[in-house]
């Protein structure tokens, strides 16, 4: 399937070199990818092939060593970092490994808080807030504190956080790594839904053979170069 | 990102420590700075006159006593007494000796001094051989009751009142006796001499004028507004025994542990969340918010602090006023230590502010 709209996304010839020691590592070598909307693309490679650096290019978290990245249809600047914060603040969504919740703040106000972020204030936060967690299911749970929840239950508020602001490209590294089988499942069908209802690109690290099957294209990341795999359901 | 229990009541004990030690340093402080100048704010005169450079007012210099008409004559002047402080020497039953200082006038009641009396009267201190003491005598020279008799240079006087809180920044007691007789219990020093000059103003009338005025007709004597001879017996003690700088170092060493206290155990909690603040940098927010994170925990750990350490001195009062200690907490002081507790928080919260505004996202999604 090939996309047909203009991507997201557009990344070119992003390397990325960290210093280490008296050396360097190139955990990153000259990847190009472009994400359309409503795209599902599965991100593997072996331990320490680079997927989580690229991730955090791509999510605008990290400046590449060399390259050029178009955020729809814009060019960005990586070396300023209050732009990149701009474009993560109004289109960007993350879902990490761990929940990262805030402790603090219960399932809901976890999801407003973000919204404030984002620059939604009040009682429209509150409302969207509630609308996101009741997107994932969570209703009867949404004043819990995340140490009350359990995995699988987490990972959907941190979904639910991923998705508030409306963002047009979500991000997630091994976002089913922590949890069961059952509890994965259901958050793989809440990021298909995501990408397919929201038409939003949407790329996933993962190392779990299930994500292939929903998956439009598949990626392999190796020693820090990018190549496609054939057919992405094998 | 406050639910970190322990360390947070470990922020708020170390605020509250460093709040009431400097409570109770500054409250005792003022206490016994008050003492040195109480009589001079309790005394209902507008001008004091003293002799040249007298230091405090327990240290009276005797002048000639008739000044007092030409004080008298001055225009804006309602009235003018003489007033002697001196320091006598008092037999105790025990044979031993101690100090009092005594306070001479010829009309208490017009001057409103003593300010409180605990039992008898100042009626009584014309008649006859009489004076009133305070009831910190006490401690120095003994129980004694209202019908006793003392010995003042030698002189057996009775006591007919007790006087409550006159003291003096040296806990030397207060005594009141008539102005002659206090005259005649050391002539060779006082016989037609005073030691100061007490002034009330007519309404209206310009207290730096009447002053001035007086001042040209006394070239030999010093005249002060009743605040700046109060100022001037405060500042007198406070040069020469160091207390200012001991109150500087108890405050500043009291402030310093707060600060440190809190910034380390801030700082602990906040780099346990980093991860979190990481998050929120992911998602885009900016220093901003975190500033108001950090700010709004520093915030709340001076209020309880402050809260807790408050009571705790108030709590300590009972026991310091047992102590015949006095710890003077008004609602000025109470605000300025506020704004300083909250203030210094907001200081010791900058080292976690610094730290976390240079963390880096993408910390968000390291494991
Ligand atoms: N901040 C950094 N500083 C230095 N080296 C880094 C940094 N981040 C990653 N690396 C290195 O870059 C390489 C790629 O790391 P990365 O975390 O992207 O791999 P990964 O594919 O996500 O691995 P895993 O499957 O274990 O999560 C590794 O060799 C890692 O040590
Ligand atoms: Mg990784």
């Amino acid at each position: 399937m090939i996309p047909v709209d203009p991507p997201v996304l557009r990344a070119e010839g992003i390397h990325k070199i960290f210093p280490h020691g008296r050396s360097q590592i190139c955990a990153v070598r000259n990847v190009s990818i472009a994400l359309a909307p409503g795209e599902i693309v599965v991100l593997e490679g072996p331990s320490g092939s680079g997927k989580t650096t690229l991730l955090s290019i791509l999510g605008c978290l990290l400046s590449p060593t060399s390259g050029r990245i178009h955020f729809n249809g814009q060019a960005l600047d990586p070396r300023d970092p209050g732009r990149l914060a701009q474009v993560r603040r109004q289109a960007i969504g993350f879902v990490f490994q761990q929940h990262n919740l805030f402790d603090a703040l219960t399932a809901v106000e976890n999801v407003e808080y973000a919204l404030n972020i984002r620059g939604q204030r009040g009682r429209a936060a509150r409302r969207e807030a509630d609308a996101l967690i009741e997107k994932v299911g969570l209703s009867h749970r949404r004043n819990a504190f995340p140490s009350d929840l359990s995995g699988g239950e987490q990972q959907r508020v941190s979904v639910a956080r991923a998705l508030s602001g409306d963002p047009l490209l979500v991000l997630a590294d091994e976002p089913t790594a922590s949890l069961d089988w059952q509890a994965g499942e259901q958050i793989l069908g809440l990021l298909q839904a995501v990408a397919r209802q929201g038409g939003r690109a949407l790329m996933i690290v993962t190392h779990d053979p299930r994500v292939r099957l929903v998956a439009d294209r598949r990626l392999i990341l190796c020693d820090g170069e990018l190549s496609e795999a054939s057919e992405p359901g094998a | 990102m406050a639910r970190d229990k322990p360390r947070f009541a470990a922020t708020v004990l170390g605020v509250a420590f460093a709040v009431a030690l400097v409570l109770i340093q500054m409250g005792l402080f003022r206490g016994i700075l008050q003492n040195a100048s109480i009589s001079v704010e309790k005394a209902r005169a507008d001008l004091w006159v003293t002799s040249r450079n007298t230091a405090n007012v327990d240290y009276g210099q005797p002048f000639p006593a008739s000044y007092v008409n030409r004080v008298r004559s001055t225009p804006g002047v309602l009235r003018a007494d003489n007033l002697i402080v001196w320091i006598v020497r008092v037999g105790l039953p025990s044979g031993s000796t101690e100090l009092a200082i005594a306070y001479g006038l010829e009309d208490f009641l017009r001057w409103g001094l003593p300010w409180s009396l605990s039992e008898g009267g100042v009626e009584d201190l014309r008649r006859g051989n009489n004076a009133v003491l305070d009831e910190s005598a006490q401690t120095r020279f003994g129980a004694f009751n209202v019908g006793d008799h003392r010995e003042f240079q030698g002189r057996r006087l009775k006591i007919v009142g007790k006087a409550r809180g006159a003291l003096s920044f040296t806990t030397t007691p207060v005594a009141f006796i008539d102005y002659h007789l206090l005259q005649s219990l050391d002539p060779m020093n006082l016989s037609g001499r005073t030691t100061y000059i007490l002034v009330r103003l007519e309404p209206g009338a310009d207290p730096s004028a009447v002053r001035a005025e007086i001042q040209r007709r006394l070239p030999h004597n010093d005249v002060y507004l009743s605040h700046e001879w109060a100022e001037r017996s405060r500042a007198y003690w406070l040069d020469t025994t160091g207390l200012g700088l001991n109150m500087f170092v108890t405050v500043f060493l009291g402030c310093l542990v707060g600060v440190v206290v809190v910034a380390q155990t801030l700082f602990t909690s906040t780099m346990s969340h980093q991860r979190e603040f990481a998050v929120v940098k992911a998602i885009g927010g900016g220093n901003a918010e975190i500033y108001g994170i950090i700010v709004r925990q520093a915030t709340l750990a001076a209020l309880l602090g402050f809260s807790l350490g408050g009571l705790a001195t108030l709590a300590a009062r009972p026991m310091v006023s047992d102590l015949g200690l006095k710890m003077i907490l008004d609602g000025q002081f109470l605000a300025v230590v506020l704004a300083g507790t909250v203030g210094l928080c907001l200081l010791a919260s900058s080292v976690s502010y610094r730290r976390i505004s240079r963390l880096d996202p993408a910390v968000a999604f390291r494991a």
